[in-house]
């Protein structure tokens, strides 16, 4: 079962990378049709999405239980969101970005050791699997507004029309984003109130989530500021992806911290 | 004073505090690693209390962040008193905004002049929600308390130190290890009793508490202890099998046998035995009945073989009380809920 989850997840890797090369090439070429692409991306991530199945199954509960399972659940993630802004704003191609992130952990998830980690006790509750995926979902929704803030700085001097849209694409993912993470606190607060009787906890992936959310609620707020709007806002995003990134990763490797997770 | 209430409800201000509060956060999370022993003791007690006990030199970054939420708040009531206000103004007179540095939803509504619709209200629920949670976690941070962890077995009641008149008292209580030797299950019942009444009776489990009010009672842990041993004895006269509880002693022969202790995790365990004679202890021999080296022992001329370990399981117990837990989730729940319909209607508008 665990080969079988495995062989789905390198298909999914090699045709994250197929889709990326014919987007890049259409790119350079100056065609704006991007069908092709797009349909190799709902083909990678049905098959990624089979990959998590098989291990849900695999190892009995949700897979976000140890470094390999969110890995390749945040990789899912990251590719879904980024599917979902392209159906709705067309023009977007923050997938050169987004899917060279979703492909790059992947790539390391099917690096990392793949043992079955046993579920704890404290993790069998509904809200923890809320909290996970409310988490992943605002990390995912971040890297496309990253992406998008970039293509934003790109088009801002050459095209004010696509800019504007790309503007719109950050402002968008930054507040959906923001709204997931709220829930993702508020998960964890109840879980860990119920699992260890106290809501917060000052360890270093309790802060970083806090420092996370704040430094979003402060991008957020900067859109309604003219002088904020567009330009500042978008380098912050850009730098809020470092953030996403070391709450995820850096705070576990670098911190050890004893977050219950 | 006018200018200071501008400062206080402008978005700028929010802004800068939202990024001094990242930066202290993220100073504190480092200087959380380079002193480990100061902080070990935070998330046990209440958080006033800890502050009064630890060295300034550890618990500046905590105290400078409580400051700034604090002028934070102070921002979020103003500029939402600031803006309803606003509102308010141009829903009975017709008047136009004034601040230009600003473009929020409620700006663009009022310059083109239609009313504000209710829906344009939302973030400002969800503000009022934030608030309500950050008061709640002060509450809780002043006020209750974090108790201490007490073992309890079956049938044991013990008094809530830091709650005169209460008490918890523990029923059955087990623990079940799945096959790949983990726990999979801990319960215990559990009885909040006060005033000699029992107020609530539940089966308590890792990841459901009693909640009673704003107390609630935690099971933590539950072990096996070993409460006796049941011993084969063969000797010239026959043989015979016997139950030697924990501290007991029985004649052996020419002497005494005493169980004097034991040790036990989920499956396996070890009991130690002394022999005594004339006052004196002249043997000292672990046994166990899952070990074929410990499983048999002799003392003189007489042979004991262990055969089984009785045990019984106790529980690992806390109980906590927080004032503001319950008003912290309804705060935290309408913050959401107010900000997944506030989007909702963003994506129709
Ligand atoms: C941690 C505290 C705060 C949180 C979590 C928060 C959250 C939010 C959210 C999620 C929105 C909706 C954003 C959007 O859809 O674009 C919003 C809007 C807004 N916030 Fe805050 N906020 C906070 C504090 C403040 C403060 C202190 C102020 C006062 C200056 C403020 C002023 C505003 C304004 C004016 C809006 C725009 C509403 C509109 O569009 O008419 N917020 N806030």
């Amino acid at each position: 079962m665990q080969y079988t989850a495995n062989l789905f997840s390198i298909a999914a890797l090699l045709l994250y990378s197929v889709s990326f090369a014919v987007s890049l090439w259409k790119f350079v070429k100056g065609d704006s049709r991007p069908f092709l692409s797009r349909l190799l991306l709902l083909i990678a991530i049905a098959i990624h999405f089979v990959a998590l199945i098989l291990r849900s199954y695999y190892v009995g509960h949700a897979p976000m239980a140890n470094l390999y399972e969110t890995l390749l659940f945040f990789s899912f993630s990251v590719s879904l969101a980024t599917l979902v802004y392209n159906f709705r704003y067309k023009v977007g191609i923050m997938e050169l970005i987004s899917i060279p992130v979703a492909s790059g952990l992947l790539a390391f998830a099917i690096s990392v050791d793949h043992k079955f980690t046993p579920l704890f006790l404290a993790l069998k509750t509904i809200w923890f699997e809320v909290h996970v995926m409310a988490s992943f979902a605002g990390y995912a929704l971040f890297t496309v507004s990253f992406a998008a803030a970039f293509f934003f700085l790109c088009h801002m001097k050459r095209d004010p029309v696509k800019s504007k849209v790309y503007e719109e694409i950050v402002n968008s993912s930054n507040v959906w984003g923001f709204s997931f993470f709220s829930l993702a606190m508020f998960s964890g607060a109840i879980w860990a109130y119920l699992a260890w009787g106290n809501y917060w906890f000052w360890e270093p992936k309790t802060l970083w989530s806090f420092i996370l959310w704040f430094y979003f609620a402060g991008i957020v707020h900067g859109h309604y500021l003219k002088s904020w709007r567009g330009k500042k806002v978008a380098w912050m995003t850009i730098f809020g992806f470092l953030v996403v990134i070391f709450t995820y990763v850096g705070v576990g490797l670098l911190m050890k911290s004893s977050h219950k997770l | 004073m006018k200018s200071l209430y501008r400062q206080l409800s402008s978005i700028k201000l929010t802004i800068v505090l939202t990024y001094l509060i990242v930066s202290v956060t993220v100073t504190g999370s480092f200087a959380l690693l380079s002193n480990k022993e100061d902080f070990e003791a935070i998330d046990e007690s209440l958080l006033i209390d800890w502050v009064w006990a630890t060295p300034l030199s550890s618990a500046w970054w905590i105290i400078l962040l409580v400051l700034l939420v604090f002028i934070f708040s102070l921002n979020t009531i103003v500029c939402t008193f600031d803006r309803l206000s606003s509102l308010f103004k141009v829903w009975s007179k017709g008047r136009k905004a004034e601040n230009d540095e600003e473009e929020t939803l409620v700006t663009q509504e009022i310059s083109r002049g239609k009313g504000v619709r209710i829906r344009t209200l939302l973030p400002y629920i969800a503000h009022a929600g934030f608030l309500i949670a950050l008061a709640a976690h002060l509450t809780g941070s002043i006020w209750g308390f974090r108790g201490d962890d007490f073992a309890a077995a079956q049938g044991d009641e013990v008094e809530i130190k830091e709650l005169a008149g209460f008490s918890v008292k523990v029923g059955d209580l087990d623990m079940v290890v799945g096959k790949r030797g983990y726990p999979e299950t801990m319960w215990g019942d559990v009885s909040l009793l006060g005033g000699g009444k029992e107020i609530k009776r539940q089966r308590v489990e890792i990841n459901s508490p009693l909640i009673y009010k704003d107390i609630a009672v935690y099971i933590k842990n539950v072990q096996s202890v070993p409460k006796g041993i049941v011993l084969k004895k063969s000797d010239k006269e026959g043989e015979g099998t016997f139950l030697l509880a924990q501290g007991e002693s029985v004649h052996l022969g020419s002497g005494e046998l005493r169980l004097v202790g034991g040790r036990m995790d989920s499956r396996y365990g070890a009991m130690e035995l002394i022999f005594i004679e004339k006052g004196k202890i002249v043997e000292k021999r672990w046994i166990s009945p899952y070990n074929q080296r410990f499983k048999l022992i002799k003392f003189r001329d007489i042979h004991l073989s262990a055969e089984d370990i009785k045990s019984a399981p106790v529980g690992s117990f806390s109980v906590n009380r927080d004032p503001g837990a319950r008003i912290l989730f309804l705060g935290l729940f309408i913050f959401a809920a107010s900000l997944v319909a506030h989007l909702f209607f963003r994506r129709s508008k």
